[in-house]
């Protein structure tokens, strides 16, 4: 049990001020507190209630800050403000003016540090993936740049060596060399999840601890940057994690993650990495910062200064008898546990009193050595213990020793004696897994798991103080088939698996081949187990080495949809509201990974504190009472009143007919009928021209009698494809489809004949491109292409008109051809561009999935740009002229193209033919005779029914 | 007047990053930071009819393709994965693509007349047009390598018709087999333009307009138009439209500088209106009047479902 009780201590609440985090200055007199509305300075030796304030010079909200630690700039705070980093003064202990302003980052800026040992050198981190290092002497730009890829969240000097410095990305940790600024000397994959803080030791250089989103404290040693130290499992996302200035001690934010964790500030021995040693109990809120005070007259009196999200200020008496309980401190002793572990495997080194051994036979009597030690007991031996080893200390002189490691040590090897040994000659026996190599002084073994056709090879190494904490590398070996998203995930499962025996001090072999092989099971067999499995806790597939840079993601949009209709999605009101605080609040109701990114994305308004989860949903409750905008709702709105596009319009509309002045009259009325006013006037003037055109004409319609009457349709139409009213430009375009371009039907009929067969040598019409017309000598040349072959009647008709037009310029004189060739050009264009009108208008009819509708429209496109037909085509050939076609009847001799087999009469209708042989006719008839034969009805020998297989294949 | 049509209560248990409706407005898909992608029927209320899990982290954006090739839904995610869905009776996974390194930001479908192509950023800084081969049932990947030197926020084709412009500049240019044109947006401040040329994807231009990430970027449908416009929106808080008769040289005019970032911006289907939104939880509607100059035409105040003129 962890020791309970209440700390004499300071309340102060300043809920005006909203601050995020608070900065002790290096005599320990001022605390500042950064509120979001105004900064506040608090003398400490002053009553509580006596605060003094200053306005806030930027718009921005206080990100980090810091007090200067040295006594040389000991009025100096650098405080964070968006995107520049404010240098303030604290002038004769009663003013504080902005020095200096440093700009250069481009995004927030999300941390910073001072030097411990230089005065003049900040440190700052920002989302814009640099680090500068700042000589504020030279404010204009940094002295250092250290650029990453990755958005940086925290920044902290080494508080030993001079020129170290960490920055934490995401999940993983990078260190710098101020000397070497080009890349970064060291870097440590840290955790899976974002990291919240990052502490060097103070005794050690090369040892720093992290705390992270997924639960864990995790101890590194830079000497071996891809080996986890030492690890403190809390189970609920960790917000600060730093070494005490006393002892070996650890405090410790957490992020309670239901009601029943209420405090979240603790204080740990790094000796005992399975309980807390003491809770600070107080607080009604999570703890956002803290500062260690330091009574020099006293000489190791230490305060605790804490700010919590409730805005309320704790000072705490952290009492001898506390720290004594975090272990002697730097000056005694320096061993840290984790060598200590790895070098009392040796046992022989280390030479153990008598008594304490008598203790351990003693323990290891009481207890079988499977039995699980709990917490209670082990600080019962840890306390025991601590009292037998403090006289031996004194004889020991000569070999120091760390008393609780020693301790902690101890009891290992009381609870756990199953060495590997051991472990390797037990008689594993797993379905489907086989041990093939062990190897007792390399400390490893090779196991394979076969399942679902699928085979792993895996390593397993086991470190020198395996199974004290320290759980078995496993790496893949060669041989392994599955899938690095598969083994990803069973890395994770069989981590977590070893995790849990060894932190019990168990051997793990054993466990972790049947996590293989089940977990392999799982991954192979079933998509849809993989995700039960894995989606709960773990962030599975996210690796923690990415260089991702972390883009605010986006939380409300808008985007057009089908037709006139827009969806937008937003970040509810209430949302928006916490999010002002800078904190996500609904983020803690989904699961933790979820969690973890999103605080970072949302981080880019500044640093941000958690936000209990009990809070938001109570925060929540509260909101949902209140407004109804609560929930992740989709809004669609209807915009369609901002477009011209009218399906009841679409739907009445005619588009074709034998007399145009009828359809323009039924339109016009339509118009009017659902109130477009506008465009009844235009029917009715469209309906003019033609009737005017018709009387110029003597009764049939040509316009090119009609000197405006063209020019004033092509501009109608052309100021309704510049108004994107497509609906009506395109119904236009269909029912003057033909006047549109440049010669009429009718003006051309009685030279049909004599032009086609004149003009086009190679007797047909279907043929993909016709060559171009020299008709004349000039080197004038109309590009006419048909695109492909169709069987629409206006395919036909074009094919007429451009054999007319070539004979209409034939007419024209030479000194005219250049201008005319252009007209042509433009209203090939014209032509090309309406069809285009059509087709957008076709594909809005199909949305509205009026199919008919849709058809005559597509009637009137010209080039059809619809996908080639692919396959076998079927074409009949004029028995006549001996040209194929796709016509029931030859278009040019007005032959009929295919004649049934079986009634000897001309299809017209629906046909079947053999494609192997050719043979066929009226597709009843056709089917009637394949339902009791399966040759060819001519007697061709033909197998017919075979055919087309034969054909396929 | 414009108004609410339909308010969906997606039950997403975190924000929800995208929406669309399909080609026939008959249906509704959401994707959200719960790693999961809904689909709603519309017709008669709301029905959730799918609750696609796959994802194993936030899903950023989704697209449905054409419906001619079926209902076809693709969506990406943080979690460096783009899954096609596909409905047969239910919804089920129909392809996932993974070769991305890192985070999906953008997925988008070609025309439909190119045929089942889909194109999708990455934070990697890639771009990846993987194609589908209905004969033998495969995908086939092309990959842009180094597109935007640090991550690919944003993709969008130009369709597959060419504005009246684009013609003009070369008449003799087979106007049904046009070239396929990607616009892409990304963390180096930069629009690209890029082109398949042989079955390579070369980048044909550059444009230079924002001073920040470019979050979206919009290439406008081509009915009516006679120029090729993009729409494209930053964190510098501005909206650009750009526009070109021979995509290789563009000219931009800022449309509106934002009190805050801008994350997306769509076109209407008649392109003659654009919607943005930013981070500022605000959407307006833009439109050039009749002097040429771009116009709000109103705000939708998001969370409160007014609109204002």
């Amino acid at each position: 049990m962890a020791i309970r009780w209440s700390s004499d201590f300071v309340v102060a609440e300043y809920r005006e001020l909203k601050a995020k985090t608070i900065s002790l200055d290096s005599s320990g007199n001022y605390l500042f507190i950064p509120g979001k509305t105004q900064l506040a300075i608090k003398n400490l030796n002053q009553p509580i209630e006596e605060i003094s304030t200053f306005p806030k010079s930027s718009k921005q909200e206080p990100g980090a800050a810091a007090w200067n630690p040295h006594t040389a700039n000991a009025d100096l705070l650098a405080l964070a403000s968006g995107i520049q980093v404010e240098l303030l003064t604290w002038k004769n202990n009663a003013e504080l003016c902005t020095s200096k302003l440093l700009k250069s980052h481009t995004r927030v800026i999300t941390s910073l540090n001072w030097h411990p040992l230089d005065p003049n050198l900040l440190a700052t981190t920002s989302l814009d993936t640099f680090t500068f290092i700042w000589d504020i002497r030279e404010s204009k730009k940094p002295a250092i740049s250290l650029s990453s890829f990755a958005a940086a969240t925290h920044v902290k000097w080494n508080k030993i060596s001079r020129h170290l410095l960490a920055t934490t990305h995401g999940g993983d940790v990078k260190i710098w060399d101020e000397r070497k600024t080009s890349s970064p000397v060291q870097y440590v994959s840290a955790h899976l999840t974002s990291i919240h803080c990052l502490d060097w030791s103070m005794m050690k250089e090369n040892n720093f601890c992290t705390a992270s989103q997924d639960g864990t404290i995790k101890f590194f040693d830079l000497s071996y940057p891809r080996r986890t130290e030492s690890v403190i499992n809390t189970e609920v996302p960790v917000w600060r994690a730093c070494y005490t200035p006393f002892g070996r001690g650890m405090l410790v934010v957490i992020i309670p993650t239901s009601r029943k964790i209420e405090n979240s500030l603790l204080l740990w021995n790094l000796a005992n990495n399975s309980i807390p040693l003491h809770t600070f109990v107080g607080h009604s809120e999570i703890v956002l910062d803290f500062q260690w005070r330091y009574f020099q007259q006293d000489g190791s009196d230490y305060q605790l200064i804490t700010w919590s999200k409730d805005q309320t200020l704790r000072i705490w008496e952290v009492d001898k008898y506390l720290q004594e309980l975090c272990g002697p401190g730097n000056n005694d002793l320096d061993i840290d546990c984790v060598d200590f572990a790895s070098e009392t495997t040796k046992e022989t080194s280390l030479t153990v009193p008598d008594s304490i051994k008598k203790r351990f036979d003693s323990i290891v009597i009481e207890k079988e050595p499977s039995q699980r030690i709990t917490d209670d007991d082990s600080d019962t031996i840890n306390e025991d213990i601590n009292l037998k080893i403090s006289s031996q200390d004194i004889l020991e002189n000569s070999q120091p020793v760390d008393l609780n490691s020693l301790v902690k040590s101890s009891t290992v090897t009381a609870v756990a004696p199953v060495n590997l040994q051991q472990e390797f000659s037990a008689n594993i026996i797993i379905p489907n897994v086989k041990i093939v190599k062990t190897d007792i002084i390399r400390r490893m073994c090779c196991a394979t798991a076969k399942c679902n056709n699928q085979v792993i090879s895996l390593l397993i190494n086991f470190p020198p103080s395996y199974p004290r904490n320290k759980g078995p590398i496993f790496r893949f070996a060669q041989g392994t088939s599955v899938s690095n998203a598969v083994r990803f995930k069973i890395l994770e499962a069989l981590r977590d698996t070893a995790d849990f025996k060894v932190k019990n001090n168990q051997a793990c072999l054993e466990a972790c081949l049947r996590t293989l092989i089940m977990t392999m099971q799982q991954l192979t067999s079933n998509e849809s187990e993989k995700i039960n499995l894995f989606t709960d806790d773990k962030l599975t597939t996210l690796g923690s080495n990415q260089e991702a840079a972390f883009l605010p993601a986006r939380t409300c949009g808008a985007k057009f949809c089908y037709i006139g209709k827009l969806v937008c999605f937003a970040k509810p009101m209430s949302q928006l509201q916490l999010s002002d605080k800078n904190i996500c609040g609904l983020v803690s109701l989904s699961n933790r990974q979820t969690e973890a990114l999103q605080r970072l994305y949302l981080r880019k308004n500044g640093a941000l504190p958690p936000r209990t989860k009990d809070m938001i949903r109570r925060g929540l409750l509260k909101q949902m009472q209140n407004t109804r905008h609560n929930k992740r709702t989709v809004l669609i709105y209807d915009v369609s009143s901002l477009f011209f596009l009218n399906k009841e319009l679409a739907l009445k509309y005619t588009l074709s007919g034998p007399d145009i002045t009828d359809i323009c009259r039924h339109n016009a009325q339509v118009a009017a009928s659902v109130g477009r006013k506008d465009l009844q006037q235009i029917w009715n003037l469209v309906l003019t021209s033609v009737k005017s055109v018709g009387q110029a004409c003597n009764g049939s319609i040509d316009w090119d009698c009609h000197p405006l009457a063209k020019q004033m349709l092509q501009s109608i139409i052309f100021f309704y494809i510049s108004q994107s009213d497509i609906q009506t430009a395109a119904s236009l375009c269909c029912i003057f489809r033909q006047y549109l371009c440049k010669s009429s039907i009718q003006s051309f009929k009685p030279s049909k004949t004599t032009s086609i067969i004149s003009k086009t040598p190679s007797g047909s019409p279907y043929h993909n491109i016709l060559p171009n017309e020299p008709s004349n000598e000039t080197a004038w040349s109309y590009p006419m292409r048909k695109h492909i072959r169709c069987n629409s009647w206006s395919d036909l008709y074009e094919d007429i008109r451009s054999s007319n037009s070539i004979e209409h310029a034939e007419v024209v004189e030479t000194s005219e051809l250049s201008s005319i060739s252009n007209t042509y050009l433009k209203d090939e264009d014209n032509e090309w561009l309406f069809d285009r009108i059509k087709q957008a208008y076709a594909d809005i009819l199909y949305r509205w999935q009026l199919l008919s509708v849709r058809a005559s429209v597509l009637k009137c496109v010209k080039a059809s740009t619809s996908e080639k037909h692919k396959g076998l085509e079927f074409k009949a050939e004029c028995k006549q002229c001996k040209s194929s076609n796709f016509e029931n009847m030859c278009p040019t001799c007005k032959i009929p193209s295919l004649y049934c087999v079986i009634c000897r009469l001309s299809v017209k209708g629906l046909a079947y033919v053999c494609l192997y042989c050719g043979h066929g006719g009226h597709l009843a008839h056709m089917k009637k005779w394949y339902e009791t034969e399966s040759c060819c009805p001519v007697g061709c020998k033909c197998q017919c029914s075979m055919s087309v297989e034969l054909i396929s294949n | 007047m414009v108004s609410i049509l339909n308010t969906i209560e997606t039950g997403h248990e975190d924000i929800i990053h995208d929406a669309e409706m399909d080609y026939y407005g008959l249906r509704l898909a959401t994707c959200s930071s719960d790693q999961s992608v809904k689909i709603y029927n519309l017709k008669n209320g709301t029905q959730l009819i799918a609750d696609l899990k796959g994802h194993y982290g936030p899903v950023w954006q989704i697209a449905w393709a054409h419906p001619k090739y079926g209902n076809l839904l693709a969506s990406c995610s943080y979690d460096r994965k783009v899954i096609i869905w596909k409905e047969n009776n239910e919804w089920q996974k129909f392809y996932e693509y993974t070769n991305h390194d890192s985070s999906v930001n953008s997925v988008a479908w070609a025309p439909h007349e190119f045929g089942l192509i889909l194109a999708c950023g990455s934070l990697d800084g890639t771009i990846s047009v993987i194609t589908y081969t209905p004969e033998t049932n495969s995908w086939e990947s092309k990959r842009i390598i180094g597109a935007h030197s640090s991550g690919c926020n944003s993709v969008s084709w130009c369709p597959a018709t060419p504005s009246l412009a684009s013609l003009n500049t070369s008449v003799n240019v087979n106007r049904s087999a046009q070239t396929k044109r990607l616009a892409s947006g990304g963390c180096d401040n930069l629009i690209k333009i890029w082109k398949e040329e042989g079955d390579q994807w070369i980048e044909e231009t550059k444009i230079e307009v924002h001073s920040d990430w470019v979050r979206d970027v919009a290439w406008a449908p081509s009915v009516g138009l006679t120029k090729n416009l993009i729409a494209s929106c930053s964190q510098d808080h501005r909206v650009v439209v750009s526009s070109s008769d021979d995509f290789v040289n563009w000219k931009s005019t800022v449309l509106n500088t934002f009190d805050d970032v801008v994350w997306s911006v769509s076109w209407s289907l008649t392109a003659n209106i654009l919607a943005v939104s930013g981070a500022d939880n605000k959407v307006s509607l833009w439109k050039v009047d009749t002097e040429g100059q771009w116009v709000c035409i109103s705000d939708v105040i998001k969370g409160q479902g007014e609109i204002s003129n």
